[in-house]
């Protein structure tokens, strides 16, 4: 696996865990619903932004 | 001549997977996870968990009834389909054609289209519930079974036709999309439902409980919803996909597994789409009602907890679901008009999907058409194995049209159409469950084409 997409796979799933850890923050009352949402929002952002280059890339 | 040139076209338009896979050609594990965990978190998983606590599902029902009917679907694809897949190795077509006959095959095409088409419709309902959203359109609502208002006509009519536009202009780099969307989507599903237990006083696991089932899984149907018990979710639970599994859709997939064992790939699917996934969307539900959100689509309820992420998710979902189902409806569609080109077909697949979207009855009784879009191919599922393992055995001739050379298999077509019957007579008649009568119907289709074969095929033979 070369740098680069071990890189975007570590970005990648740093987008995973802005989608579920500020759930469970939420759960134990460390952030408000406002943060959560907008964690989430980020979220969509950095999955969608790194996964593409890697997942399905160069397979039928 | 009419038939042999349907014939022709049918064969001509499924060429490419006319012979048996070969050894090379075959898959490993991971790819049968892959497509299990992508298909099976769908925008439709929203709306399901949503109607099992409208219908009064209790915790233990749910828990332990999706726990069971789960376990019956992968043993069902595990132990029916995939050993008849890995040893006959052809797709549902050429599989049923040599049994059935090509025109008994079309008249089947044509039926599985139309119910493709009101899969992907309810699909693209789905997504309309999020893309309404900002333009403050009225909502259908859990009674609803015509379209409630113009914002609601509209907004329909532009998600089918976006995404049958992009259906036409390449399925496959949506279906890249899906895979890239799977995880996060299943994560999402998962937040929501962590968030929504927040929002509900919840302190500790036994508050939960305790919330759980008096707040979330009650026991009591809402208004105008009839009672499920843990029976209804055991049943809808494992037939939610019998046309894959015991109607032998998924024949046509499992014929590239190395194994029949592969066939147990289906737990992940089933076990965080139809059961992490739906008891998600019920929590997220209960806790909007518990909170005093009132909204039976679940757009505006992923919107609510989890804000533009969750809104966004109802979309990609719906959206990434009703692609490959328009695109086997196109496929379906085909046999009726084979020379139409490809783009030609989805136009007309998709205008069908977006009309059946347009009325909200294919969302709010999701349960009800999952049911009988199972029901209707479930026959000749059984059919196909009564053909593979009962026929040889009491010495009737197997692939019977293809070694007679027989357009219309009357034992399989009477066995596929009187079961069908008599599936109505019990649910209008003797008001016998829709849910229920898959198993029953399944296990006398197997009965019923063993006999009929025997009268069928000693008749045609004494006749030649």
């Amino acid at each position: 696996m070369n740098i680069m997409k071990l890189a975007l796979k570590i970005i990648s799933y740093s987008g995973l865990g802005l989608t579920i850890i500020p759930s469970i923050l939420f759960l134990m009352d460390k952030i408000e619903l406002s943060q959560l949402k907008l964690y989430m929002l980020i979220g969509v952002f950095v999955w969608f932004g790194s996964a593409v280059f890697w997942i399905g890339k160069g397979k039928k | 001549m009419k038939t042999a040139t349907i014939t022709k076209k049918l064969d001509q338009l499924y060429e490419f997977d006319r012979e048996p896979v070969k050894e090379k050609n075959l898959q490993g594990i991971g790819n049968f996870l892959g497509i299990f965990a992508g298909e099976h978190i769908a925008g439709t998983e929203f709306v399901i968990g949503m109607l099992f606590v409208a219908h009064g599902v209790s915790v233990v029902d749910m828990l332990v009834g999706g726990l069971i009917g789960n376990i019956l679907a992968v043993l069902s694809w595990a132990f029916i389909t995939s050993p008849i897949a890995v040893k006959v190795r052809l797709s549902l077509y050429w599989h049923l054609k040599k049994i059935a006959g090509p025109v008994l095959v079309f008249i089947y095409n044509i039926v599985n289209a139309l119910m493709f088409c009101f899969l992907a419709g309810a699909m693209v309902a789905v997504s309309a519930t999020a893309v309404g959203i900002p333009f403050h359109i009225q909502m259908p609502e859990l009674n609803d079974l015509y379209p409630n208002s113009v914002g609601w006509v509209i907004t329909v009519i532009f998600v089918g036709a976006v995404i049958t536009v992009v259906a036409i202009m390449g399925f496959e780099s949506l279906a890249r999309f899906a895979r890239v969307s799977a995880p996060w989507m299943f994560l999402i599903f998962v937040a929501a439902a962590i968030a929504s237990i927040g929002t509900m006083d919840v302190d500790s696991f036994g508050e939960f409980w305790d919330i759980a089932k008096v707040k979330i899984w009650s026991g009591v149907p809402l208004e105008g919803q009839s009672k499920f018990t843990m029976w209804h979710v055991i049943f809808f639970t494992w037939l939610a996909n019998a046309a894959m599994h015991l109607g032998m859709a998924d024949l046509s997939l499992f014929r590239y597994a190395r194994k029949w064992q592969y066939g147990f790939a289906s737990a992940i699917g089933m076990f965080l789409g139809h059961y992490v996934a739906w008891i998600s969307s019920g929590i997220i539900y209960a806790a909007a009602m518990y909170n005093n959100f009132f909204f039976d689509a679940p757009g505006p309820l992923a919107y609510n907890i989890v804000g533009i992420a969750g809104a966004v998710c109802v979309v990609i979902a719906g959206w990434t679901t009703a692609n490959p189902t328009l695109y086997r409806a196109g496929l379906a569609l085909q046999v009726a008009s084979p020379n139409w080109s490809r783009w030609k077909v989805t136009l007309i697949a998709g205008m069908l999907t977006t009309a059946a979207a347009l009325f909200p009855a294919l969302v709010m009784k999701l349960l009800e058409f999952v049911a009988i879009y199972g029901l209707i191919l479930l026959p000749m599922g059984a059919v196909i194995f009564a053909d593979y393992y009962l026929i040889p055995k009491i010495g009737l001739t197997q692939y019977y049209a293809e070694k007679r050379g027989i357009n219309f298999n009357w034992a399989a077509g009477i066995t596929w159409f009187g079961l069908l019957l008599l599936a109505l007579v019990m649910n209008r008649v003797f008001g016998v469950e829709v849910f229920f009568l898959g198993p029953p119907v399944w296990i006398l289709g197997v009965v019923t084409y063993l006999v009929l074969s025997w009268i069928y095929q000693k008749r045609t033979v004494t006749l030649v």
